[in-house]
């Protein structure tokens, strides 16, 4: 199926007809409207699974987490006990339902409420009540954390707010289980993470990382010789493909990039690694490349995939490895964005310094997309556009909006996978 | 100060630790933002010649069991990477029509000096 186009600049590519997701104009108003936002936020953010870290976050038994599933105003304890379990909570005191913990991650198995002390164990346990014989026979064994669905696949730590969850997380994930089964995570505990509070609406920013068509003109010399090519001029996509509500594409990479000759720099930390968007050498990777997931067409002219994971998670593979990105609305037009560069630390410094470059690299790439994803929202907030019109690359773009209304208005989530 | 020393064999790049040898990325990001344009290329004409010499010595010294000389200069060529950006990405101190502090945050860098 993932047949390499043989023209990237003559009749319409048909990753879309193939997906059959229709063709048509697609609605902005998922972009703008304050009634969408609310339903998205119960009938998605609440219903679907979310991705929200890795179990290398949590190395040891004693370890926690805290993470903010935004638009739902859930702060989760993610805790890891002495059993090797990981388990989210409610951040939130049995008591009279205060915060137990304000800081992001640490190491701790039992949890004080800094309120009046009630004290939990990382299973959420509810282990000490101060002055407890003044309560009216109280039963602590009832009095735990409340408990988030939580679900661990090949690392990823997935949470649901409803509950009980409609389906499974292997229900949910379906076929992009098996895209991904066996993937190699080359540095999952290191990763250099950034993140941003952007004046758009989280699909805006989204959508801006799984097309390429934007590249040439928004990022003309950060990436964009890295991206396009005169054979590509536009940088249309290897392949796409939709699994289920999920989808991963597969972008072009110009393979006749050179290094300017006056860049010295570039040059210098280049010369041992294997392109400019990536950061480890190219003897560390070949596992990973190996994978059938990775570069599906195997096409000499590739530079990375995007992995979807419905709702609001990418997965990329690149040369070096792979990176996450997670949109989390915070308004209908706001969201933080976060993104996580897993890279193995370095062992010298030429690599140290390719690292360097990278980081900064991917810095400006995403200012660059920072700075219009703020002036394609005030254009969608004009009104004067009821649609946008996607063409045949934009393919991720259409998909993921399609499948957020189709959630949106489905009564339930299988019906909504169905 | 020891701790901002150079190994001897630099010592003619000491007019830019002050400003350049920053201990995390985010301050290397600002260092470079702000600065007009020529500061940054008299930093990046004095250090590119001198790149592959000082990565070699601080290879030689080892990046995880850094001298003070070397820790020193190891923070300096990370600030080159930055001054490259200008240089030879944007041609500016930062990509124009953009603003500085512009939000994006790293929350944790590459080790070391992230």
């Amino acid at each position: 199926m993932n047949e390499i186009p043989s023209s990237f600049t003559g009749q319409r590519g048909s990753l879309t007809q193939n997906a059959g997701i229709g063709q048509g104009p697609v609605p902005l108003y998922p972009y703008r409207s304050q009634a969408f936002f609310e339903l998205e936020r119960d009938r998605v953010f609440r219903r679907a699974w979310l991705m929200i870290g890795r179990v290398e976050e949590l190395p040891e038994a004693g370890c926690f987490i805290v993470r903010q599933i935004d638009p739902c105003a859930v702060s989760a304890l993610i805790t890891r006990d002495k059993d090797g379990k990981v388990q989210a909570f409610y951040n939130s005191c049995s008591h009279r339902g205060s915060k137990i913990i304000d800081v992001a991650e640490g190491r701790q198995t039992r949890f004080a409420c800094p309120y009046h002390g009630w004290t939990y164990a990382n299973d959420g346990r509810l282990a000490n009540i101060p002055d407890e014989r003044n309560f009216f026979d109280i039963d602590k064994a009832t009095c735990g954390l409340k408990q988030i669905a939580t679900e661990v696949w090949d690392g990823w730590i997935f949470v649901n707010l409803s509950s009980p969850p409609e389906v499974t997380l292997a229900e949910f994930l379906g076929p992009f289980r098996d895209h991904l089964a066996g993937y190699v995570y080359l540095g999952a505990d290191t990763p250099v993470i950034f993140s941003a509070t952007l004046n758009a609406n989280w699909k805006v920013v989204s959508d801006a990382f799984i097309e390429t068509y934007h590249i040439p003109f928004i990022h003309p010399k950060t990436i964009g010789p890295t991206f396009a090519s005169d054979e590509n001029p536009f940088g249309r996509f290897l392949t796409a493909k939709t699994l289920g509500p999920h989808g991963y594409a597969s972008m072009y990479g110009n393979s006749g990039y050179a290094t300017h000759p006056d860049h010295h720099v570039e040059r210098i930390a280049y010369k041992a690694a294997a392109s400019v968007i990536s950061a480890a050498a190219t003897n560390e990777t070949e596992a990973f490349l190996c994978h059938p997931a990775v570069n599906p067409t195997a096409s000499a002219s590739w530079s990375m995939d995007d992995n979807l994971l419905f709702p609001h998670v990418q997965i990329g593979n690149g040369p070096g490895g792979f990176w996450t990105h997670h949109f989390w609305p915070l308004t209908v037009n706001t969201c933080r964005y976060e993104s996580r560069f897993y890279m193995r630390p370095a062992t010298n410094m030429r690599e140290r310094f390719q690292h360097e470059l990278y980081v900064g690299r991917v810095i400006e790439v995403i200012l660059e997309d920072l700075k219009n994803v703020s002036t394609t929202q005030e254009g969608i907030d004009t009104g004067g556009q009821e649609f946008m019109q996607l063409q045949d690359s934009e393919i991720c773009i259409r998909h993921n909006v399609s499948q957020i209304i189709r959630w949106a208005e489905a009564a339930t989530v299988k019906e909504a996978l169905s | 100060m020891s701790q901002n020393q150079l190994p001897p064999a630099f010592a003619e790049l000491m007019p830019f630790v002050e400003h350049w040898a920053r201990p995390t990325t985010n301050e290397r990001v600002a260092a470079r933002s702000v600065l007009p344009l020529e500061e940054i290329r008299a930093f990046y004409d004095a250090m590119v010649p001198r790149l592959d010499e000082a990565i070699d010595y601080i290879d030689g010294v080892g990046l995880h069991t850094l001298t003070p000389e070397a820790d020193t200069l190891t923070r300096l060529v990370l600030g080159l990477g930055q001054a490259s950006i200008a240089i030879e990405i944007h041609g500016a101190p930062i990509k124009p029509g953009t603003v500085f502090p512009h939000g994006i945050h790293v929350r944790r860098g590459p080790v070391p000096f992230g």
